[in-house]
């Protein structure tokens, strides 16, 4: 076999040109699916780094008769599920909490999780300095103490062991620091760098608690245990307290309310999985298009080389033997062109990130580790196998005497070869003919979700998070004085025309909803409780979003904390309860018994993405009466928002110098991140279907010039005979275009066979669309044209006196 | 029917020229078989492109039929060989992918001859030559007789007056060869002229005159 190698080595080297092409075109299609791997890897199929992490489900409740199908749970739903799902080993409820880290310098926001202590016994993890809670840390007053990840650890605090049983302030309280958790754990994303106990009060474990979902529960299935056997424990608990719980027996009835469970990993994956995969299969079938090139040219070596071989064969090479010399040379190939692939792949993730998939879900992991490596080596020697086993074959079922006699005119091998050469270009064809449909309708359904209008105005706006610690802000009036302090401040910068805040900003993925009702809504026997988004505005919010108000008024300064209670509702709310009628002056209620009046109706707006459905209502309220700790800051501008980012920064901190801001980004930023999960796929697709495209032009134009090299005595003949370069053109062009139209239509055919699944992540555009699917063979006919231009012209230009004199 | 006057070929080289053909002066009447014999480079398959207006790159004056082929444009040469030429090939180059019958046809199908008129003439050419048999046959499955009797079959289809052969025995054995060139004979008898190469003095036997050339210059 090395004999095979060096022999190979050497013959390659003798063709630079052709070992050149050759693995630079292999470099770029493995490298390309490389790249695209570690990402498929890192998102879809890595597991987490939690011993048995397959076994780890998220648990929510679901209302699917109110149009909530995913919501948290509450502090009694987790403590019944916990003790009551014998499927499960352990389970754990937790919730997401900003710290501001106290620091002389500039406060810092680190994200953090409130967490039962029983999280890392469900994760089977322990810390690897000090400890991990204990129970007791669970109750109320005792649980002011910390765990921290292994990177702040190393990052803030010098990596220093001392650390253990010495206190940090956090939100100006103090926490004593109890651990330091290995590294590269982290739950549930790196982001999260410490963790603190989340101790319930007795009245949180009261039945009154339910319905205060603001947390996420996960849960470890014991080893056998199957996700529907928890299911059905989670039904039982559900029919007891509906039982047990008599008031709110119609409610769980008419909302379809019940607790239900998801793996961990589909959780938070299932939504990009199609787009990942689709990727995937688009770079692969590049793969695919670039090995038949490569292949193309072996079997062109090899119709140039059947002399050699020949002459091996008389001096007794058996077939064997020639198999494996021209083997040896794919393969070598296909090892060169897979390790340039690495450098293509590592080149390409970085590239990737900027394309916009850093921000998919667990992207964090993507790296070009172990299993990529292994994945590129699969690659590289499957389709060296694979597409160098077909010219090997060829060559070494030559007829040596054939061959010999032949010497130089059209051989055997090449007449042997021109099937394999045009089925493969026809492959090509096919595949790019997929690829390019697909992604030219990907590109149009990227543009439908565009033209989408979200209800409001995002350009011109930059917004801020913050989150007031609770110790510091524990009184209304405190919120609404930091509130008025710092939006006044926004409110006098150069080019600022309006300013304003929320506590749930669109396309941030956050949501807050409740049940509310009305002494002026009659809910019909059966129908489920009202239950609408809930929204805290100030009055400059409106303004600074854009919202169009339809009826009644804005909010204003006056509707202020002890003026009457009143909220704006949207127009989904009014048309689904009091269709023809006018909303103004009717009152709502939710929590208290007190009531808030309608003052006004806005046009509804799309909070989680451009392709939601609007189907749920939102209610808006005034922060200056229901102020929370939860600040969004909206600020728009005349000019560049970006500009102002520092100008935002600078006003919190004149409002109050220890409370930090965080992600602070454009409204078209926001929505454009929402829109990566598409935009990025849609990027990628169209990336490989013009990489794929430009393969089989070359494709097409490699069997045709070969075609026309190899026909050159036929030309002559025939020109001989008396046809006119017109007629011998039209030989050539009739050969590419019956590669073009067979491989136009296998691909189209192919295409429809996929098209429900590609249906399936598109938007506003069917997955038949006539037009765009006629696009894609017209595009590829056109470059296949201009692709034979160059062999026709050779052919035409045969001269009879030369092709003739090569006998 | 061929005069041509001091024609010459002539390939520029980096240490000067080199003449082809020098100073040709030929003239063939209808009805002749001319032989052209000579040592391989003496210029034999040049002169041979030459009458067959395969090549134009020559100096010198040629007239076909009365037609001053080197006063014609590169389309009226081409008008003027599909109607007047036909050519016989040493390695008969037949089209592999096309049938007997197909090989016949093709000469007619480039003089846009109707379809059924190609029917018609394809039959007579293959009951004249005795090869309705073979007509559904592709080269590969005929001897090289056979395929250079198809070649020739072929080379008259059109109604030549001029038939052009390169060596049309070279890769045939004596008897294959001899019967080749009976009917070149018997064709001529019939009106065709016929100019073949052919380093065969026993081939040449079979024409009516010798034209033999050494390094590019006629003999006599």
């Amino acid at each position: 076999m090395l004999t095979d190698l060096r022999f190979a080595l050497r013959s390659l080297l003798k063709s630079p040109g052709f070992a050149l092409v050759a693995v630079l075109t292999l470099a770029l299609c493995i490298g390309a699916n490389s790249a695209i791997f570690s990402v498929v890897n890192a998102i879809l199929l890595k597991p987490y780094p939690w011993p048995d992490s397959d076994r780890l489900v998220y648990v929510y409740n679901s209302y699917p008769q109110m149009g909530l199908p995913n919501a948290g749970v509450s502090i009694p739903d987790y403590l019944d599920r916990r003790a009551g799902v014998r499927a499960f080993a352990d389970a754990a409820m937790f919730n997401t909490m900003s710290f501001n880290l106290a620091s002389d310098a500039e406060p810092e926001r680190i994200v953090g999780l409130r967490t039962t202590p029983s999280l890392f016994t469900t994760l089977q993890t322990g810390a690897a300095l000090g400890r991990v809670f204990n129970d007791s840390e669970a109750e109320p007053g005792h649980d002011h103490v910390i765990v921290l990840s292994h990177t702040l650890w190393k990052n803030r605090f010098g990596a220093n062991r001392a650390i253990i049983g010495t206190t940090i302030r956090l939100n100006t309280e103090t926490y004593t620091v109890v651990g330091v958790m290995p590294d590269g754990f982290y739950f549930p994303s790196p982001q999260n760098q410490a963790w603190v106990p989340f101790a319930f009060t007795a009245a949180q474990k009261s039945d009154h608690e339910r319905g205060n979902e603001y947390s996420s529960m996960i849960a470890r299935l014991k080893p056998g245990a199957t996700p529907a056997g928890a299911q059905a424990d989670l039904d039982l608990i559900q029919a007891r307290n509906a039982e047990r719980l008599v008031d709110e027996r119609e409610f769980y009835k008419t909302s379809g309310f019940g607790g239900r469970l998801n793996g961990f990993l589909e959780q938070n994956v299932a939504g990009i999985r199609g787009m990942l995969w689709l990727v995937q299969a688009g770079v692969a079938a590049a793969l695919l298009i670039g090995c038949a090139n490569v292949a193309s040219l072996l079997l062109a070596r090899a119709v140039a080389r059947e002399r050699e071989l020949a002459i091996r064969a008389a001096l007794g090479a058996g077939r064997a033997w020639l198999m494996r010399l021209m083997l040896a040379e794919s393969l070598l190939l296909f090892l060169a062109g897979g390790s340039a692939g690495l450098l293509v792949a590592w080149w390409g993730v970085d590239g990737l990130g900027s394309l916009g998939l850093s921000t998919l879900p667990r992207a964090y992991g993507v790296q070009l580790d172990f299993t990529v490596f292994a994945f590129t080596l699969f690659c590289a020697l499957l389709t060296g196998l694979g597409f160098g086993a077909l010219p090997a074959w060829s060559a070494s079922r030559g007829d040596a005497a054939a061959a010999l006699k032949e010497a130089g005119t059209r051989g055997s091998a090449g007449k042997r070869t021109s099937f394999v050469r045009a089925a493969l270009v026809v492959g090509e064809i096919a595949l790019a003919v997929m690829l390019l449909s697909t992604a030219g309708l990907l590109v149009r359904s990227f543009e439908k979700l565009q033209q989408e209008n979200p209800g409001f105005s995002p350009g011109g706006v930059i917004t801020a998070q913050l989150d007031l610690p609770d110790a510091k802000y524990d009184r209304d009036e405190k919120r609404t004085a930091f509130a008025d302090a710092a939006l006044s401040r926004l409110r006098a910068l150069p080019g600022v025309s309006a300013a304003g805040l929320t506590d749930v900003l669109p396309f941030t993925g956050n949501n807050s909803s409740g049940s509310y009702s009305s002494p002026d809504i009659q809910v019909p026997a059966g129908a489920p409780t009202p239950h609408g988004q809930q929204r805290v505005v100030d009055p400059g919010y409106f303004h600074a979003m854009g919202f169009t108000l339809l009826r009644g008024r804005m909010f204003t300064d006056a509707d202020a904390p002890g003026a009457q209670r009143v909220v704006i509702i949207d127009r989904l709310l009014a048309d689904r309860y009091w269709p023809g009628q006018d909303p103004i002056g009717k009152q709502i209620t939710r929590n208290d018994p007190k009531p808030w009046t309608i003052v006004g109706v806005v046009a509804p707006v799309k909070f989680q993405s451009l392709e939601e459905d609007l189907k749920k209502e939102t209610l808006y309220y005034p922060y200056a009466q229901a102020p929370g700790n939860r600040i969004i800051l909206t600020v728009r501008t005349t000019g560049d928002p970006t500009l102002l980012a520092a100008a935002v920064r600078e006003a919190v901190h004149s409002a109050d110098p220890e409370q930090p801001i965080y992600d602070v980004k454009t409204m078209q930023q926001r929505m454009d991140n929402v829109s990566q999960h598409r935009r990025a796929p849609m990027l990628l697709i169209s990336l490989f279907s013009g990489v794929a495209l430009l393969l089989a032009v070359l494709g097409v134009y490699g069997v045709l010039a070969f075609s026309v090299a190899q026909r050159t005595t036929e030309f002559g003949v025939r020109l001989a005979l008396g046809a006119t370069a017109g007629d011998i053109a039209g030989l050539v062009l009739r050969q590419g275009s019956r590669l073009v139209l067979i491989g136009v239509l296998t691909g189209l055919a192919g295409y429809l066979a996929l098209s429900q699944i590609i249906g399936r992540l598109l938007y506003g555009v069917a997955a038949t669309d006539p037009l765009t699917l006629a696009i894609a063979p017209v595009v590829l006919a056109i470059a296949a044209f201009a692709a034979c231009l160059i062999p026709v012209r050779r052919a035409t230009r045969v001269s009879p006196m030369v092709a003739l004199r090569a006998e | 029917m061929i005069q041509l006057n001091h024609v010459e070929k002539v390939y520029p080289l980096k240490g000067g020229v080199f003449y082809a053909l020098r100073n040709i002066n030929l003239t063939i009447n209808e009805g002749e078989f001319v032989s052209i014999m000579g040592p391989s480079g003496s210029g034999k398959s040049t002169l041979l492109h030459i009458l067959g207006l395969h090549d134009s790159a020559w100096n010198g004056e040629y007239t076909l039929h009365g037609q001053a082929v080197h006063q014609l444009d590169k389309k009226k040469r081409f008008d003027l060989q599909k109607k007047h030429i036909g050519f016989v090939f040493q390695s008969y180059h037949l089209l592999d992918d096309l049938t007997v019958y197909e090989n016949l046809e093709i000469p007619l199908s480039y003089r846009d001859v109707a379809k059924k008129e190609r029917e018609s003439v394809v039959c007579d050419v293959l009951d004249k030559f005795g090869i309705v048999a073979k007509k559904d046959l592709y080269p590969s499955q005929l001897s090289g007789g056979q395929q250079q009797l198809v070649g020739v079959a072929r080379a008259l289809i059109a109604k030549p007056s001029l038939i052009l052969a390169d060596e049309p025995t070279g890769n045939l054995h004596s008897d294959q060869g001899r019967e080749i060139m009976s009917l070149f004979k018997k064709l001529n008898a019939e009106g065709t002229t016929i100019i073949q190469v052919t380093h065969s003095e026993e081939n040449a036997t079979f024409g009516s005159r010798t034209i033999r050339l050494a390094d590019g210059v006629m003999l006599g």
